[in-house]
């Protein structure tokens, strides 16, 4: 098995504060992982890391090789980025933003080719923004926009897909539809798959592998039934849980008691 | 799915440039003074009156026009991206400021300097300009220092640097225009607000040059510009080098700013309106929304000044009124009619 993703005792601070703190994993092609932890515990510095927005101290490779040599286009045809929320100023339609996962494809004085048309049409269908090609992205519903988000995500053509709390804008069908299309993605593509999220719950439905990122150190890291234990979202994220074991599913959901009951 | 192709860019651009044929054409012909047409060719190169207004005082007015209208409207255009502020224009960044101080400090100490080029056979070339092109060079290398952060620059310390920095020369040049007599005041104020003439075809090279390969610079970041209006992490992860890029379009925007300035004045409205209504016809791509406000800048900045002279004959209205006068509520109406469906704010 080859890796994907490899950082090795890998430390960010901001100024005096420690973000990210010796952390070393590694991603095997073709992996679904999730990552999770409560907020400020280092998620969405670790994404950035990986997707060389940042750069920590130690080391970070990519298919084997250091992040750092890399070349901007060389990164985006490897890995693509799922943001939380688009922010887009300007009025672009959404065959226009599909389009901008070409930019690295084709050369950048000139036009799209017919590859990068198929390329983005497939994506398209895939997320079922077909129909919505020529409308414009600010006039879409959030579940919408998130769809487009992965067109042109996909339209890159990427062997690692990073999604930064993708479903922090979806009501309950759409979160469950975004990630029933990520792991096609990862089953059907062998696209490998980093997400950060916040729902545990989802976190344990859809991702074989969990990673618990605590005040910037990896806290635990395997099979989500072995990790996301009433022990461990004690600790980390200092709530009262009970864990459950969902034979319908094969997976445990975690439910909440209030602090005052009990 | 429709998408941008060779064919919708050549005809955009196709249509706009015959207009702006025309528009040369047009402007010129027109003004206070009619013209004997077939004399006027026929004394190309001599002193006689028809060819000196056509020849050596209109038609030199025009191409300066076009080229400023052109470059501010190009200029406006890639700040709005690399700022991602729909408000941005090149009055923004500074460099229009500097410009105005070293304008203005040529014309208190220096009024009557004229440097003759090539022995004064090729045209004669005033110390203002000269004097507030160094102004706008100097600015713009103190307002790229203040915002480059690691290899970066920050849109919104660019923004804000440019923005006081201005505020800072716009007092010096109060406080000058306080101290000076009236008949320099005047002067001044004359020059702050912008004028198109010229005789000087020298004048009228120096600010086409900067202003084409300035704008062949920035188109070739086309597509680099799109991506930048996503956002810089976006634009990084889908491949734009993004220090690099953001010094190169504001390297040539400035200097191309700087060029028009010294020459023209401040000449506002055609660098913020320009890009907006070419965003609401031809949409947001750069690699055809670059080309099509710099031709659409061009057209509105030669009829605007023709209709600054034409208005009151003999007499010139300041062209930065008519600019504003005209393009103000055009603008709204186009906002009014496309902006519901269009504008993303």
């Amino acid at each position: 098995m080859s890796l994907a993703i490899q950082t090795n005792n890998l430390v960010f601070a901001y100024g005096e504060r420690v973000v990210l703190n010796r952390v070393s994993l590694s991603v095997e092609r073709g992996e679904m992982i999730g990552i999770v932890g409560p907020n400020g515990s280092g998620k969405t510095t670790l994404l950035k890391i990986l997707s060389a927005i940042l750069t920590g101290k130690g080391e970070v490779k990519l298919s084997g090789r250091d992040i750092r040599t890399y070349k901007r286009r060389e990164l985006s045809r490897l890995f693509a980025v799922v943001p939380q929320e688009p922010q887009v100023n300007f009025p672009y339609t959404v065959a226009e933003i599909v389009l901008m996962g070409r930019a690295s494809h084709h050369n950048p004085l000139a036009f799209e080719g017919e590859m990068d048309l198929e390329a983005a049409r497939k994506s398209m269908e895939l997320t079922e923004t077909w129909s919505l090609a020529d409308r414009y992205l600010h006039e879409l519903s959030g579940g919408e926009k998130q769809r487009v988000m992965i067109a042109r995500a996909l339209a890159q053509e990427p062997e690692i897909l990073l999604l930064d709390e993708p479903s922090a804008f979806l009501d309950l069908k759409h979160q469950v539809q975004l990630f029933d299309l990520v792991r096609r993605l990862n089953r059907e593509r062998r696209l490998t798959i980093v997400a950060t999220l916040h729902d545990l719950n989802l976190a344990a439905l859809f991702f074989p592998r969990i990673i618990v990122l605590s005040q910037g150190e990896i806290y635990r890291d395997g099979p989500s039934k072995d990790v996301l234990t009433e022990e461990t979202i004690r600790e980390v994220y200092e709530v009262k849980v009970r864990v459950q074991w969902d034979e319908a599913e094969k997976t445990q959901q975690i439910f909440l008691s209030s602090p005052s009951s009990s | 799915m429709k998408v941008l192709n060779r064919r919708k860019m050549i005809q955009v651009n196709g249509v706009l440039f015959l207009l702006l044929i025309l528009s040369v054409i047009g402007c010129s012909l027109l003004g206070p003074v009619p013209l004997d047409l077939s004399r006027a060719f026929e004394n190309l190169f001599a002193p006689e009156p028809n060819a000196e207004i056509l020849f050596r005082t209109r038609l030199p007015r025009v191409l300066l026009g076009i080229a400023i209208g052109g470059g501010m409207a190009a200029c406006g255009v890639v700040l709005q991206a690399l700022l991602r502020n729909p408000l941005a224009c090149p009055q923004m960044l500074g460099v229009s400021g500097g410009a105005s101080l070293g304008g203005i400090l040529g014309l208190i100490f220096f009024p009557n300097w004229i440097l003759p080029i090539g022995g004064g056979l090729l045209g004669e070339i005033s110390w203002v300009p000269l004097a507030a092109f160094l102004g706008a060079l100097l600015s713009m290398v103190l307002v790229y220092r203040f915002s480059l952060f690691h290899g970066r620059l920050h849109p919104y310390h660019l923004l804000l640097a440019g923005v006081i920095f201005n505020s800072f020369i716009a007092a010096i040049i109060m406080f000058l225009n306080s101290i000076v007599d009236f008949y320099q005041a005047q002067s001044l104020l004359f020059w702050l607000m912008g004028s198109l003439s010229t005789r000087a075809y020298l004048t009228v090279a120096f600010i086409w040059i900067y202003v084409l390969l300035g704008f062949l610079w920035l188109w070739a970041k086309g597509l680099s510009l799109n991506l930048i209006t996503l956002g810089e992490e976006t634009a990084m992860q889908l491949g734009v080098e993004i220090g690099s890029v953001q010094r190169q379009i504001f390297v040539a925007s400035s200097l191309m700013i700087g060029a028009m300035v010294s020459v023209s004045g401040m000449i506002g409205f055609v660098g913020l309106m320009i890009p907006h209504v070419m965003r609401l016809i031809v949409g947001s791509d750069h690699r055809l929304l670059l080309p099509a406000s710099f031709l659409a800048g061009g057209i509105f900045l030669g009829w605007a000044d023709t209709l600054a002279r034409l208005l009151l004959a003999p007499a010139e209205v300041p062209v930065g009124i008519i600019t504003a006068f005209f393009g103000g509520p055009f603008f709204l109406f186009l906002l009014y009619r496309e902006g519901r469906k269009k504008v993303a704010l």
